[in-house]
């Protein structure tokens, strides 16, 4: 009881370094409520930098530990304190005031219809979740990958203080992919540290923890350009799409990446829609933790930023391109200016995130194993064309599970469609459309190119890497289908339309 | 080809939302917006079922676990996988603090599950590929061959027939 009280202090302290970067950020209010109501996303922005960080440190040799944990943490809380306090124009220092209350019995009289779908999706939603914990506290790991890759990594990480370059660089562990992105290890690695002890059982709640901490974080994000009667029934629908909670507690890196890039894709939408720089940061932090966990979401995050490069350049450009057509979403040559420069800035940073371990693999030996050069060279691909029809059937096949994904794909070409023909929200219908489409392309890519057998990998692997598309559908479905509410809401109400 | 027919089937509800809306509703401005009775009506259809088989499942999954000790949770991996974990628990306690050993696994085990979860239940002892490197050897539903030094490690000690473990002579 001990242990797994040390391990949810390690996410306390995680959704506490998440909510002072969220302050410092501008993204909270002062009040209770918006404290609570952001605790999933600060729970992500908690796990994505102090992850990203800490795989920086251990990179550069740093001791990796509980103390360092703790401290990367302390420095997350100091500098979004600072940043706050800065932003706010406070010349003492001084903590937030919180407005704290004790909430007096709920009245459930003249309570709007948002109040009461709220009311209702956190009853469902908080029964499912709780359950849901509860069971995954006493999952057993027995799912190969799971040990395998990830769980074996954490625990070298939570016995050895240092990344062990004789496990690394070892071809008795060769199978278990040494140049995988370090992100879910480390992260499982600090919940053994603080616990005192490697519960495989257990590490499957705190991974069941990143799903209620999703929900939470998108319905925060739009709850300014949506109300509970759009964003409720979506993501209740994402949330226990059996495809999502099944592979989470398979305890595989892919879901964990999965929901750091529908994030990230999300933020980025919401700043192409409403241009909020904490939406960009959010964006930046999210896909570099996402490119941190998997090489598919090094794939999302390159996808996305380049499709919203394009949508700022073509924005910026010309009011005449399709993404511009309504004057509320053509950018005066200013702010597509500074729009870019914001862009490349992210895009940048989402580098150097991940620079530190790409630098520790080249300095000791570690080869990646998708071969990117040849991938470009025609020569290889044509003396490899077999791969990609296979391929293709197989990607696409698992994208047509709807007993899985819940219809996530048909109903995002379906809102974008909607939003580009309703002239609503079209950067963000195109950033989601665009990168969609790369990102199906480059898993196409990947398995053409990839040196292992394709029957091998058809048979493991598809039902796993579609994930962050399937989230990048997650981001366009929620965004998209509240924009489009919104303009029905305003059509409705004066449909003459003066 | 289903997906494209699942997008198709999206794109033609949508079209048939559309136009019932310019049939029936006062909306001169367009009537594209009320496609977003879709994903919301489907979207409420799909969760409330989906909750309820996900939680109830959830219940019965815990009560099977609750069966489970520490000890065969912590090895089911390899018990799914079919490894016989009881040798490689007695192989882990006779190893030392810092041992390091070389597993070699017969033909005739299902050999990378086998290996990998051998590698696994033995962490944090570190697996060696040369025999020279290695503090012990593991001999996995296979006999000492000739790939077994008997030069410099002891005569393996069997926990079964084809379950061995070997430890290098001049260890400490």
């Amino acid at each position: 009881m001990r242990a797994e009280l040390g391990a949810f202090a390690a996410d306390g302290v995680l959704a506490l370094a998440g909510l002072c970067i969220l302050w410092g950020l501008g993204v909270l209010g002062r009040s209770a409520r918006s404290f609570l109501a952001a605790l999933g996303l600060a729970y992500l922005t908690g796990s994505a930098v102090v992850c990203v960080a800490l795989i920086a440190l251990l990179s550069a040799g740093a001791p990796f530990g509980v103390t360092t944990f703790l401290g990367v943490a302390a420095l997350c809380v100091v500098a979004g304190l600072g940043a706050g306090l800065r932003r706010e124009g406070n010349a003492r220092p001084r903590l937030p005031r919180l407005h704290l209350r004790v909430p007096a019995a709920p009245r459930l009289r003249g309570r709007s219809l948002g109040w009461w779908i709220t009311a209702i999706f956190v009853v469902l939603f908080g029964v499912y979740a709780l359950v849901g914990l509860l069971n995954a506290l006493l999952l057993p790991l027995d799912q190969q990958d799971a040990w395998s890759i990830w769980t074996r990594k954490a625990q070298l990480l939570t016995v050895n203080d240092t990344l062990p370059s004789e496990f690394f660089t070892s071809e008795s562990y060769a199978f278990m992919h040494p140049d995988y992105p370090l992100l879910l290890p480390v992260w499982e690695a600090l919940h053994f540290r603080t616990a005192g002890r490697i519960d495989t059982q257990a590490v499957h709640a705190h991974l069941w923890l990143l799903l209620p901490a999703f929900v939470g974080a998108a319905a925060y994000l739009v709850r300014d350009v949506m109300g509970p009667l759009i964003w409720a029934p979506i993501l209740l629908g994402v949330g226990a799409a059996p495809g999502v909670w099944q592979q989470l507690l398979w305890a595989f890196a892919d879901l964990p990446m999965a929901l750091f890039a529908g994030v990230g894709a999300l933020c980025l939408g919401l700043w192409l829609t409403r241009g909020r720089g904490s939406d960009l940061v959010l964006s930046g932090v999210m896909l570099a933790a996402a490119a941190s966990t998997k090489n598919e979401g090094l794939m999302s995050a390159a996808a996305l930023l380049l499709v919203a490069a394009i949508v700022v350049l073509a924005t910026r450009r010309s009011q005449a391109l399709p993404f511009a057509r309504r004057r509320s979403e053509a950018l005066p040559s200013t702010r597509g200016r500074s729009q870019a420069l914001g862009l490349g800035l992210t895009a940048l940073g989402v580098v150097v995130a991940l620079l530190p371990w790409r630098i520790w693999m080249a300095a000791h030996g570690v080869a990646g194993e998708l071969p990117v050069l040849k991938g470009l060279d025609p020569g290889y691909l044509l003396d490899r064309t077999e791969r990609v029809m296979p391929a293709v059937r197989a990607i696409n096949a698992q994208l047509a599970r709807q007993e899985q994904w819940v219809y996530l794909v048909p109903l995002a070409v379906l809102v974008a469609g909607a939003s580009l023909v309703a002239g609503v929200n079209r950067r963000a219908a195109a950033l989601y459309l665009g990168a969609g489409a790369i990102m199906w392309g480059l898993l196409v890519w990947a398995y053409w190119i990839y040196p292992l057998d394709l029957t091998f990998l058809l048979t493991t692997s598809p039902d796993r890497v579609i994930t962050g598309l399937i989230f990048v559908c997650v981001a366009a479905v929620l965004h998209l289908t509240g924009g489009l509410a919104a303009l029905a809401a305003r059509t409705w109400a004066d449909p003459r339309g003066r | 080809m289903t997906l494209l027919f699942q997008v198709a089937g999206a794109l033609a509800a949508g079209g048939v939302l559309v136009a019932l809306a310019r049939q029936f509703l006062p909306m001169a401005r367009g009537a594209v917006p009320v496609v977003v009775a879709i994903p919301l009506v489907l979207g409420a259809v799909v969760a409330l079922p989906n909750l309820q088989v996900a939680t109830q499942g959830f219940y019965e999954q815990r009560n099977d676990n609750r069966r489970l000790s520490e000890r065969d949770a912590a090895v089911r991996g390899g018990v799914v996988g079919g490894v016989n974990v009881d040798f490689l628990e007695w192989v882990r306690r006779r190893l030392e603090s810092g041992d390091t050993f070389q597993l070699l696994v017969g033909r005739e085990a299902a050999h990378p599950t086998a290996y990998q979860w051998g590698t696994f239940q033995l962490a944090p002892h570190l697996a060696v590929d040369r025999s020279q490197e290695a503090d012990w050897i593991v001999l996995y539903d296979r006999a000492p061959d000739a790939a077994y030094p008997t030069g410099s490690f002891d005569r393996p000690t069997a926990y079964a027939p084809r379950y061995l473990l070997g430890r290098r002579r001049d260890a400490r």
